[in-house]
């Protein structure tokens, strides 16, 4: 028998392996949920005042993907050719290209 | 009221402050190693990080993967300063900063945004600012707790911001490679890979309840960690005091426990020396032990916390009497030495020769003029040795050198 803390993990490893067991769907699905895509686009043109202030020309948006946004969240939209801020109001007035989570700034 | 926490992190410190030193450095690999043969790489500029090396490696290895690296002993006394130039200036934009270390801090910018505008518009201030006063670049991370704004400011590398928005901090940290998240570290990743956590998102696939019960408070902390969450707050701590720092450079260097304790007796004596000139009392004291191959110790400890409260010491009576528990003020070289041998005993946990002691006084207060009007036995024991370290200090400044009076445990 190894150290208590090796002891610790292998119960750890055996309690979760039940959901480990469960396959590799769950574990995909686990994964999704768990861990966000996250993606930098830089700011080019901005064309919606939607950011208030927090977004500037120049910035990298730092979005997370693969989800839709809630109600009030900062998304980036596009329609057409252009992509635009939106602050989300449960319309699709285009495709979601992420939700904003924060930016990158030059200083 | 949301927190808005600043993570300070000084671009490639230690190789951009020898650039500044010697501006024939400029675009050239810079390692920064011990001075022995088998010294070990305490830093390593972003080119030479691109030809391998890295941070504690052997030197000679580091000279076989970098051949066109200029490898340089620290300058402790140059990083210091540079280091607290650093912090002067975050000090303007909050009163409370928190060093982490000599090349990065964190400033509780909450509710400062009334003084100087938005997080962001002050960390591009602040950098403006660094890089006017000390020629160095840092790059920030803005978050709503110290954790996050910690991954922000190293996902911000070179010379960037990072700000979080608040209420996105685990998604913001769920892709982030356990080893390289703040909590976890490289010696701690691989029992957390074992479990098939490779990164920090992983971490939730478990229970917190797991967690906790398999590694304890630190299994609880991750976990919240993971969850975006942290509330440990930005301690402000006294900067060191230039005036009361000594150090003694071993010739050679030293390895034998007992010869290392009469070094640091005699820096006790130089450091109680100093505070006595100044009239000043110390109420914290700071040990670094550096080692032959480069590393460093750090730790702190209060005099007269082991000492029974300094009741014997050349102590502040009333600091004394009311903090028995917490430590004292003292200014006498036994206080400083039984709390420089504790965090001694502490600090020094390798088995590798050492190379430098340097011991700092924190907390400095001035000596209290005021007599006391009921002198009971324990202010007459500290009177009587005030005279005896006065004279003492008239002794060492009439006879310096090895003429000076020495206690025996000095010459060990």
């Amino acid at each position: 028998m190894g150290s208590p803390q090796a002891a610790q993990r292998a119960l750890l490893a055996s309690t979760c392996g039940v959901q480990w067991a469960a396959g590799p769907a769950y574990r995909a699905r686990a994964r999704t949920e768990n861990r966000m895509a996250l993606t930098y686009r830089k700011v080019d043109l901005l064309l919606s005042s939607d950011a208030g202030g927090e977004v500037r020309e120049g910035d990298c948006l730092l979005l997370e993907m693969g989800r839709s946004p809630a109600a009030g969240e900062l998304a980036l939209v596009r329609r057409g050719r252009a992509e635009a801020l939106r602050r989300w109001d449960g319309e699709c007035g285009g495709e979601v290209l992420g939700v904003v989570i924060g930016v990158k700034r030059k200083l | 009221m949301e927190r808005e926490i600043l993570h300070v992190n000084t671009d490639d410190f230690y190789a951009s402050v020898l650039r500044l030193r010697d501006p024939a450095l400029r675009k050239r690999a810079v390692v920064v190693v011990g001075a022995s043969p088998r010294g070990m790489v305490f830093s390593a500029s972003y080119e030479a990080r691109t030809d391998g090396v890295t941070r504690g490696m052997t030197a000679s290895a580091a000279r076989r993967l970098s051949s066109r690296a200029v490898f340089l002993p620290p300058d402790w006394g140059l990083f210091r300063r540079a280091s607290s130039a650093i912090f002067g200036v975050l000090r303007r934009y909050s009163p409370t900063v928190e060093s982490a270390s000599l090349d990065e801090g964190y400033v509780d910018y909450t509710g400062c945004g009334r003084l100087f505008g938005p997080a962001p518009d002050a960390g591009r201030r602040i950098k403006d600012e660094i890089a006017r006063e000390t020629g160095l670049a840092v790059s920030l991370g803005v978050a709503s707790n110290k954790l996050v704004s910690h991954v922000a400011s190293r996902s911000a590398k070179c010379a960037n911001l990072v700000d979080v928005y608040a209420g996105y901090e685990r998604s913001f940290v769920a892709p982030v490679p356990v080893a390289r998240f703040p909590l976890v570290g490289e010696k701690r990743s691989p029992a957390l890979c074992e479990l098939g956590v490779a990164r920090v998102g992983d971490v939730l696939l478990f229970t917190e309840e797991i967690f906790a019960f398999c590694f304890g408070s630190w299994g609880k902390r991750l976990y919240r960690g993971a969850l975006g969450e942290d509330t440990a707050p930005v301690r402000t701590r006294a900067g060191i005091d230039e005036r009361f720092t000594v150090e003694e450079i071993l010739e050679p260097d030293r390895v034998d426990y007992r010869s290392l304790e009469g070094v640091l007796y005699r820096l006790a004596e130089r450091l109680g020396g100093k505070l006595r000139a100044e009239r000043s009392l110390a109420g914290a004291v700071s040990l670094e032990v550096r080692y032959a191959d480069g590393l460093a110790a750090r730790g702190t400890g209060r005099p007269g916390a082991q000492v029974g409260g300094g009741a014997e010491a050349l102590a502040a009576p009333e600091a004394s009497a009311a903090s028995a528990a917490s430590g004292a003020s003292v200014s006498d070289d036994l206080s400083i030495y039984e709390a420089a041998r504790e965090v001694f005993a502490r600090a020094y946990a390798r088995r590798v020769r050492v190379r430098s002691l340097v011991l700092s006084a924190g907390r400095i207060v001035p000596a209290p003029l005021q007599l006391e009007l009921f002198a009971g036995d324990r202010a007459a024991a500290v009177e009587r040795r005030g005279k005896l370290y006065a004279a003492l200090d008239r002794l060492r400044a009439a006879y310096p050198g090895r003429a000076a009076p020495a206690f025996g445990r000095a010459l060990a």
